[in-house]
């Protein structure tokens, strides 16, 4: 049963991943006074993407054919490992938070070697601009779970979150400063507003976009489910952080879905509230607000070591 | 010690192989500051000879205090190329034949890390914690300047060398923790930190040997090590390809691959680190742990350009596009690195079995590893655990789930095209993505590690419609520009000013000279005996 509860945890997450991703975009249309695309407009995107045929450059090698799975199988994994109302993720026991980081950077490396792989200049402005967001996005992202870590006294994701679900019920202060540092390490890593646009294929915007231009099909379905649930990985970190609430078997469960389903909409409420009231900002200006996130990060990890 | 004198003449015989006017500066660099190394290891080992009286390893077990291991430190430092005396390693490194510098990154660099753990753990007498740390930080600095240097380096040996000066840093970075967690008697810590040097090293030595032995057949085929040269050799070396995305993986220590597992135990000891009481221990630890996963994030790009500009998109000369093909031999002699990279990244049980009793000698704990995991445990609390076998196990699961599910649903053909280029029938292979381009980026916003100098200059410069414009731009590694290359004009300026003010003409004041240095030396032998 416990193997059960697990994989429909997983397969929840996954399914209702481009779900939010569309709340997000209709939220964002209604503040403009738009009328807002169907909450299941990208599971339309995806099974038409999935009826066209695949159109792939001549100097394409079998990196192409490759990578689109291996992307979208990677984050699948990283959404696996995430206990995100179910006390045991389907792949609890990997859940170790440096095989985490190294598998989210191994899924840039892929993406950017899709890139590079085309001979375009679109990709390798693409590849460029996504590794500069991830090399000042990444030792954030370590230092956020590394506090963790230490505040859980282990290094598993599993096991830091049974340990936070039994004892923090108030946000202390570095939690509002992990949290703070990982809405903006989301929002880098993501590709959503101040630091690139998902919506265009503008030349100007492009750090994800430009990666992924030459992909069509279905492995350009594979990218965009990959991109979502990049998106929903991260949102489900930040709601296990604040008042984290997992449910250890049946009877709670319901509850559990219930929050965790409230707390991604909060969040999704945010990013389009982020993504509306900022501009896209220029590429060099990019470090100031990454440099605040490690910042934070840091000021957090201090507090937390001072505190133990 | 004799050996590796005898070692350091041969290697020097080995770079000047080729005869070659280029070659003999670096190798000349290479032989002096391998010498200056050995005035201070064997410094180190007059000291414990003083001490022992005996010349043999055993004797010495135990007896080095804080002066002799940081003279030997030093010595070792210089030799492996650690921060910032790296310089030598990059110059002399790339410049020897491939084979040769596969030797030379793989194995030979790797003796001065065998010194340095002679001394610091089986020698240690005395328990100075800050050596430690200065270590740890020295080796986690150095790693992050020669991943620096790399991303900004086009000539594909150059590259590879400033690699080494990486892997050589976070090698001592975890011999540093090793010897603070020996002396602070944290056993467990020294334990996982002493496997991550053990491992790194073997690790290090198959990459790297498997990088240059493949950048020795891509400079054999193509006849250039300039990587702006290359491009798109994937389709005509497929095999080639996919040995150098192995390797590369395993260098930027991504999973499944072997870097990743020592680069975890790096992780985990310093994560162990920033767990214990000491609050000032814990910063260090925090710095550190900043400073490795910034060289870490830094690798992916590095190899990534690396791989991306040699093997991916069009080819961007006539040499690349017509380049030769890699023979049967040469695949099979490659394809023996390449397993053992991908055995050890998903079987490092039977490697780490080993390693463990070497572990054992030294910290007197054992590493928790069984067949199919490896337990970090404090105290008997868990702390965390890695499942490499069953990570890889399940991303397979994974992938043909996704494979299978996209083979039931997807409907169209593939069709092979041009690349979109914005409607414009672009063939020219010159308008893709340059290396230089790829970390421009990055090179800018950690500007204050590299010194650039760029320029761009226009052919004919008064004209109104310019035909061409050429950029130029050369960059350098700071300690070199500012602090090596007036190495010779410091002493040269020293020299003079002690010339003119000792050699006066004046014979009494040589005879007054000559008998306060005897008064001099005698204080100190007396001082001494």
């Amino acid at each position: 049963l416990n193997m059960l509860l697990s994989f429909c945890q997983f397969l929840l997450i996954v399914v209702t991943a481009p779900l939010f991703v569309a709340i997000i975009h209709k939220t964002k249309q209604r503040i403009r006074g738009q009328k807002g695309i169907s909450l299941f407009f990208f599971y339309r995107t995806i099974n038409k993407y999935l009826k066209k045929e695949v159109v792939v450059s001549n100097t394409a090698s079998f990196i192409s054919f490759l990578v689109p799975y291996v992307i979208a199988s990677i984050y699948l994994m990283l959404i696996a490992c995430l206990p995100a109302f179910y006390i045991e993720p389907l792949l609890g026991k990997l859940s170790d938070i440096i095989f985490i980081v190294y598998l989210s950077a191994l899924a840039t490396f892929f993406l950017t070697l899709y890139a590079l792989d085309q001979g375009s200049s679109f990709g390798g402005i693409g590849a460029s601009r996504e590794w500069l967001l991830s090399v000042l996005s990444e030792p954030t992202l370590v230092f956020v779970l590394v506090t963790l870590a230490i505040q859980a006294k282990s290094a598993k994701l599993e096991t830091i979150f049974l340990q936070t679900t039994r004892t923090s019920i108030y946000l202390t202060v570095p939690t509002i400063l992990i949290l703070g540092a990982l809405v903006i390490i989301m929002l880098a890593e993501s590709s959503r507003v101040p630091f690139d646009n998902p919506e265009t294929h503008l030349e100007l915007t492009m750090s994800h976009e430009a990666c992924i231009l030459e992909a069509s099909g279905k492995h350009l379905a594979l990218f965009e489910v990959a991109a979502y649930l990049k998106l929903v990985f991260y949102m489900s970190l930040l709601c296990m952080i604040v008042w984290p609430y997992t449910a250890g078997g049946l009877e709670t469960l319901f509850s559990a879905i219930a929050f965790y389903i409230a707390k991604m909409l909060f969040f999704c409420f945010l990013i389009a509230g982020i993504e509306i009231a900022n501009p896209k900002m220029r590429l060099f200006r990019l470090p100031i607000p990454l440099s605040v996130g490690f910042v934070m990060s840091l000021l957090a990890m201090i507090l937390t070591i001072k505190g133990t | 010690l004799i050996c590796w004198e005898i070692m350091t003449v041969l290697s020097f015989f080995l770079i000047i192989f080729e005869k070659k006017v280029e070659t003999k500066k670096p190798a000349i660099l290479y032989f002096f500051m391998s010498l200056l190394g050995t005035v201070f290891i064997s410094t180190a080992f007059f000291m414990l000879y003083k001490q022992t009286g005996h010349l043999d390893f055993l004797s010495f077990y135990g007896k080095a205090n804080a002066l002799t291991m940081s003279l030997a430190c030093i010595g070792f430092a210089i030799k492996a190329g650690l921060f910032p005396l790296h310089t030598w390693l990059a110059e002399a490194h790339p410049v020897a034949p491939t084979s040769v510098s596969a030797l030379m990154s793989g194995v030979m660099v790797k003796v001065a890390v065998y010194g340095a753990i002679r001394f610091l753990l089986y020698f240690r007498g005395e328990n100075v914690a800050t050596l430690g740390i200065v270590i740890m930080f020295l080796g986690a600095v150095s790693a992050l300047m020669g991943i620096m240097l790399a991303l900004s380096e086009n000539d594909v040996k150059k590259l590879l060398a400033y690699s080494t000066i990486e892997n050589m840093g976070i090698i001592f970075a975890g011999i540093g923790l090793t010897y603070w967690s020996l002396s602070q008697n944290f056993n467990y810590l020294a334990t996982l930190a002493f496997t991550a040097v053990l491992l790194h090293v073997v690790n290090h030595g198959l990459f790297k040997s498997l990088m240059f032995m493949i950048s020795g057949v891509l400079i054999k085929y193509t006849h250039t090590r300039n990587m702006e040269k290359l491009g798109g050799l994937a389709k005509r070396m497929p095999i080639l390809a996919i040995y150098s995305l192995v390797g590369v993986m395993a260098m930027c220590a991504f999973p499944p691959l072997n870097g990743f597992i020592s680069e975890w135990f790096l992780y985990q000891s310093l994560i162990g680190m920033a767990f214990g009481e000491s609050v000032i221990n814990s910063y260090f630890a925090i710095l550190t742990l900043a400073i490795i996963t910034l060289t870490g994030a830094i690798a992916g790009v590095t190899f990534l350009k690396f791989y991306g500009i040699v093997f991916l998109g069009k080819p961007r000369t006539l040499e690349a596009e017509n380049s030769g093909v890699a023979s049967w031999y040469e695949k099979l002699v490659l394809a023996i690195p390449v397993a053992l990279c991908i055995f050890i990244g998903i079987f490092p049980q039977f490697l780490l079995a080993g390693i463990a009793r070497l572990t054992y000698a030294v910290t007197g704990q054992h590493l928790q590893q069984s067949f199919s995991f490896i337990n970090i445990e404090n105290n008997g609390k868990n702390i965390t655990s890695l499942y490499p076998t069953m990570a890889v196990v399940a991303f397979v699961v994974v992938m043909l789930g996704v494979w299978v599910i996209i083979k039931i649903r997807a409907k169209g053909k593939v069709r092979r095209a041009e690349t979109w280029a914005c409607g414009l029938s672009e063939y020219n292979s010159q308008a893709q993505f340059s290396a230089k381009a790829l970390t421009q980026g990055i090179r800018r916003v950690f500007s204050m590690f590299y010194s650039t100098v760029s320029a761009v200059r226009f052919e004919d410069e008064l004209k109104h419609f310019r035909r061409g414009a050429i950029f130029e731009e050369q960059i350098s590694d700071p300690i070199d520009k500012y602090i090596i290359i007036n190495i010779p004009k410091i002493a040269t300026q020293l020299s003079d000013k002690f010339k003119s003010s000792f050699q006066t003409g004046n014979l009494n004041f040589y005879i007054a000279s000559i008998f306060f240095a005897l008064i001099v030396s005698l204080t100190i032998y007396w001082g001494l005996s």
